[in-house]
């Protein structure tokens, strides 16, 4: 089971929207994924350890070093498959590489 | 739009401001929207504050592919700062630039603006898919952009 994590900056909760549009379409493509969502600012250098690919809205500066994979999800929340491929077509390519080093 | 966001949206909550930058448009509708007792009074501080540090600016011409589509942009803050549940929108007269919230280091000219009211951590989620699914289909874009007054805008939303 591949767990990301899904950052917004707080206020609307646009996190979540990007959590339900990542499960969906990754459980279409055949990948086990869990999505967790949370607001930037309680992210942690300890909370990104449990996870294994970050997907913010925007790469957010957090003042640590982000070690697992960053996929920037934004353009998800356009609710236009055009713009949200590429960032589908990215996760699926990180989650395929994950696998190959495990 | 669906029927739960129509019934947040009001005529005497659509403005059409003239501003020369964001933080005098949030000033102008903010007070406004505090004289009506709608939002706390560190509203106004809150969006500025919040628009600084993860801006809202989305480029509906990229995602459209069409330079005559307006850009918009979706200010909020945290529910703490709100007092009930509405859709604000803002037609702004002369174009106001926003940072875009998927690239912040990119500048927009934006049009439009959905500010959304909401005291409840749980709808959330909606009000903002909604308006994302409204602002999907091209064509109403472009009969937003020709709405001049609260009225013809207000139409424009309910009858989408």
């Amino acid at each position: 089971m591949i767990k990301i994590l899904a950052a917004c900056g707080a206020g609307i909760n646009s996190s979540h929207q990007i959590k339900t549009a990542i499960e969906e379409e990754m459980e279409n493509r055949g990948y086990s994924v869990k999505v967790d969502a949370v607001v930037i600012k309680d992210i942690t250098e300890e909370l990104l350890k449990d996870y294994d690919i970050f997907t913010p809205i925007s790469k957010p500066k957090l003042g640590f070093n982000i070690s697992i994979p960053v996929i920037e999800a934004g353009p998800i929340l356009y609710r236009m498959p055009a713009m949200s491929k590429p960032v589908f077509d990215e996760l699926e390519k990180t989650i395929n590489q994950l696998k190959k080093n495990n | 739009m669906t029927n739960e966001i129509i019934r947040l949206i009001e005529e005497e909550l659509i403005f059409l401001e003239d501003a020369k930058d964001n933080v005098e448009v949030f000033e102008k509708v903010g007070t406004e929207l505090l004289r009506k007792g709608l939002v706390k009074y560190n509203f106004v501080e809150e969006l500025i504050k919040r628009e600084k540090a993860y801006p809202t600016g989305m480029n509906m011409k990229f995602a459209h592919n069409d330079d005559g589509v307006p850009n918009i942009a979706i200010p909020h803050t945290e529910v703490e700062y709100c007092n009930t549940q509405k859709l604000v929108v803002v037609n702004l007269k002369n174009e106001v630039k926003f940072r875009n919230m998927i690239n912040p280091e990119e500048s927009l000219e934006v049009k439009f603006l959905f500010i959304i009211l909401n005291n409840c951590k749980t709808i959330q989620t909606n009000m903002l898919s909604d308006i994302m699914s409204f602002l999907s289909v091209k064509q109403n874009l472009v009969k937003l952009s020709y709405a001049d007054n609260p009225k013809k805008i207000y139409n424009v939303l309910i009858r989408s």
